[in-house]
């Protein structure tokens, strides 16, 4: 019964979505920046997050304490914060206003979660069964063991970093200078202004992207353990 | 491999330190006792209620849901449980006023834009509650059934058995998660700023006024209250870990297989 | 060894990087600007929340300017407040080459900018159409100064709207709108004064106690007290109030509150036609109306200062003026002075003032008052919270 009213709590505030449907979606360079950034900093997340989950856990350091803080405290520091700061020092490298300058910073916000979540997992998982796979080569380790072992953890980084991504607007529009237009830099302006089925349309695209984005690494994960699987019969 | 990935994320994840620097450069010379305006003191105020309101609340449910799942193994729950996660934050909150701000019938009941921020608070506990689960029910998936058991052997009351067989590994998740939260919540513009009033307001939300609209002057205030509760949050995060490591340490050493 | 040489390869790159990049100067002549512009970019931040300011820039501007001078202007929607603080970090960074070419700018922002040295200077001399603006208009921008470090775009007073089919007996004065709001409470509310709207109204209610006496900034305590009674009869009781004039629209154009206000006497005519605003929507004059300017610059590190002033002479020329002016797209006043024009370009303007919710011109002219400075806008920004509370 209690379980009954948690999910119909779940549910409920979606029911505001339901009052009208996109009519008119354009594909534009706005949708195709967003799709490309998602992906790039979905792939560095769990490249970067699992590399250093890895150092964290198995790499013997007298500067490990000092590394472990530097990549929690982040997830401490509020945008609001840590803006202003990280202008100036893109300035100086001439990133402003840049791709790239747009995709560090979003790195920054979403890289912190992403090494956590990816500590936890390799944690779960246990010393010994991944110490077993240091005997194979990186490729391999990866490809044949870690992938497939870590699949869920994956799943939710990459969920974690899209929803991050997509919810930047104000750091965005500062590093990007307004030149980097993103699904959530356009809409923004919708949810301040006096159209709600416009501001409602947007809603659609930023639920939808990561919902597609998890549904889409599903089907990729299942062929790839199908594969995996087939190779070891 | 993991080392030049270690040295990626550490290049990336100074960037935001520098953005502490920044801050403390900027309020070299500022006069603290600025803040201690009715506007900031009632906004803090504002502030903590929301966020220890909301985290808290986030934590009960969460783990509550994960304890449910993993002794009920139901898996239905726990893949409607992600559903709040798809959605950011900006569009969460439009969604809570959509459904609280007229033309529906919650309406009158409950408003968006009052006093007592309890849409914000709703808005919060909804997108943060599957956070918490997600942190917590790894913890129980882990979790040696033994303790549960042994617990329940003795006879103890279900209060005491949790007490014993299950608190001590839900400390380091639900701290993580307590940690995060407070520090998104507290300083978020995005949900207070629609969902809020104006007086008074969240300290994200006033923060960011005062650093967009009108005196440069003022900037600095802004400045000064980013940096000051930035700090308060580190001390926050490096006293509780320290204070609790011991503790941790020991479980951990005692749960590892 | 090899972190060594990662860490040296990250910081190199940061050094290299960081040379380079010198200010753009702007051509003696303007001939020479426009044949420097040619083929360039010329990036225009502007506010991009009025779906006709940005059709108006898009589908008139952009592809006139494109055919007369090969120029390419792209516009970039932005607040223009982050825009001043982009520009004010650039600064502090010493960023010589920028990303902001040409803005959208007035009021308090100006200010800001003027003061932090953010704008290029003798911007009138170099552009051919500044001979044709309306000099008073272009003398001072609310309170401040301009100094030729902008240039005057449109000149639009503010004006109130209301719905006629709800509101059978509109007030004629600020005492008769308090009056009003007590006889129909939570039917009228004002944007919080850090929006420039919002501000503006509580610069009328200033005005109509106390005219030009208050001009240094020092509010009554009176005043404020006197504000505070408006609160009980105003929207959700004055317990919280729209953050922007768009979400003070949204209220209106929901018939919510049956008044909405704003600077350009026209801007309700296209919401109208498009059906966003009641159908009864008419324009309400009070006893006075502040008239306001809003101006165009160019910053002190813009990448094409040449073409930016291409643009902005075609953005003041009479043609383009008079579509901005008409409600096709935005129905901005124009900053021009009409008895510099010829007879032909006088009467088109002329024979636009036409449109349902459109105050009487003669009236609103009549009733204009000019603005207070930056002093009383401030003042009431710090103050104002004593009422919200």
């Amino acid at each position: 019964m209690s379980r009954l009213l948690v999910a119909c709590f779940v549910v409920f505030p979606f029911i505001g979505l339901f009052l009208t449907f996109p009519t008119s979606l354009t594909w534009d360079e706005s949708i195709l920046n967003t799709v490309a950034y998602v992906i790039v900093v979905g792939f560095v997340n769990v490249w970067l997050g699992m590399g250093t989950a890895w150092w964290l856990l198995f790499t013997e350091s007298r500067w490990k304490s000092w590394v472990e803080w530097l990549t929690f405290l982040p997830l401490f520091i509020p945008v609001l914060a840590s803006m202003f700061g990280m202008y100036i020092v893109l300035a100086q490298i001439g990133f402003i206003g840049t791709y790239t300058g747009v995709g560090l910073v979003l790195l920054v916000t979403t890289l912190p979660y992403s090494i956590r979540l990816a500590y936890n997992a390799m944690y779960v998982i246990g010393r010994p069964l991944l110490e077993q796979t240091l005997t194979l080569t990186p490729l391999t380790r990866i490809v044949f063991v870690l992938f497939p072992l870590m699949r869920e953890s994956v799943r939710t980084i990459v969920l974690f970093s899209t929803v991050i991504v997509l919810s930047q607007f104000v750091l965005v529009q500062l590093i990007g200078a307004g030149l980097v237009p993103t699904v959530t830099t356009r809409l923004y302006q919708a949810y301040a202004g006096n159209d709600v089925s416009l501001a409602l349309q947007h809603t659609w695209v930023l639920v939808s992207l990561p919902v597609l984005l998890y549904m889409g690494l599903d089907a990729l994960f299942s062929i790839w353990i199908r594969l995996v699987k087939g190779r070891l019969q | 491999m993991s080392r030049s990935s270690l040295w990626f994320s550490l290049f990336v994840l100074a960037l935001p330190f520098t953005g502490v620097a920044f801050l403390i450069y900027e309020t070299v010379g500022f006069d603290w006792s600025e803040l201690n305006e009715a506007v900031w003191r009632t906004s803090l105020a504002v502030t903590l209620y929301v966020t220890i309101v909301s985290t808290v609340v986030s934590l009960v449910i969460g783990t509550w849901l994960a304890r449910t799942v993993y002794m009920k193994r139901s898996l239905w729950l726990m893949s409607l449980l992600k559903w709040p996660m798809f959605v950011p934050h900006v569009a969460a909150a439009y969604l809570f006023y959509l459904l609280f701000s007229g033309g529906f019938p919650f309406y009158g009941w409950i408003e968006a834009n009052e006093r007592h921020h309890l849409v914000v608070i709703f808005t919060y506990v909804w997108k943060e509650v599957p956070f918490v689960f997600l942190m917590v029910v790894g913890t129980y998936g882990q979790l040696n059934h033994g303790y549960v058991d042994m617990a329940k052997t003795l006879q103890l009351k279900p209060l005491e058995q949790f007490k014993v067989a299950e608190w001590p590994f839900l400390i380091k998740p639900l701290l993580d998660s307590f940690w995060v939260l407070v520090a998104f919540i507290s300083f978020a513009y995005e949900v207070p700023a629609l969902l809020g009033v104006t007086y008074p307001e969240l300290l994200g939300v006033l923060a960011y006024e005062r650093l967009t609209t009108g005196l440069f002057l003022n900037a600095f205030e802004s400045y000064a209250v980013a940096l000051a509760w930035t700090l308060f949050i580190f001390s926050g995060v490096i006293a509780s870990y320290a204070l609790t490591a011991k503790r941790r340490r020991r479980i951990e050493r005692g749960v590892r297989r | 060894m090899r972190r060594l040489q990662v860490f040296g390869l990250l910081v190199s790159i940061l050094f290299l990087a960081a040379c380079g990049a010198t200010r753009t100067e702007i051509a003696p002549t303007f001939e020479q600007a426009a044949e420097e512009a040619k083929q360039s970019t010329v990036n225009f931040y502007m506010w991009g929340g009025d779906d006709g300011i940005n059709r108006y820039i898009d589908e008139y501007v952009a592809p006139r300017l494109k055919e007369t001078h090969d120029v390419e202007l792209n516009r970039v929607p932005m607040d223009t407040a982050e825009f001043v603080r982009q520009l004010s970090l650039d600064k502090r960074a010493n960023r010589e080459e920028g990303t902001i070419d040409l803005m959208w700018i007035n009021g308090d922002n100006f200010r800001n900018a003027a003061e932090a040295e953010l704008l290029q200077g003798n911007l009138l001399d170099k552009i051919p159409n500044a001979t044709l603006l309306n000099e008073e208009a272009q003398a001072t921008d609310a309170g401040t100064p301009t100094d030729g470090l902008e240039v005057a775009w449109g000149n639009v007073q503010f004006v109130l709207h209301y719905d006629a089919d709800k509101v059978k007996n509109p007030p004629t004065t600020f005492d008769e709108l308090h009056r009003w709001t007590e006889e129909n409470p939570g039917r009228f509310t004002y944007p919080e004064v850090t929006d420039f709207t919002g501000n503006a109204f509580v610069r009328h209610l200033l005005y109509a106690e106390y005219g030009d006496t208050v001009r240094d900034g020092e509010i009554p305590v009176e005043f404020w007290k006197e504000l505070s009674t408006w609160s009980p009869n105003l929207w959700k009781e004055g317990t919280t109030y729209p953050k922007s004039l768009a979400q003070l629209d949204q209220l209106y154009a929901a018939g919510e509150v049956w008044m909405t206000m704003g600077f350009n006497e026209r801007r309700a005519e296209a919401e109208r036609n498009a059906g966003v605003f009641p159908d009864g929507t008419r324009a309400l004059v009070l006893e006075h109306s502040i008239a306001s300017t809003h101006f165009l610059a160019v910053p002190f590190n813009a990448k094409n200062p040449n073409g930016a002033l291409v643009a902005i002479n075609e953005l003041l020329s009479p043609e383009a003026q008079l579509a901005k002016q008409d409600a096709t797209y935005w129905g901005d006043g124009t900053s021009l002075d009409l008895t510099k024009l010829d007879t032909a370009d006088r009467d088109a303007f002329l024979k636009l003032d036409e449109g349902v919710t459109y105050p009487d011109p003669e009236r609103l002219t009549e009733r204009s008052i000019p603005d207070y400075g930056p002093a009383v806008i401030d003042a009431i920004r710090e103050e104002w919270d004593c009422v919200a509370q």
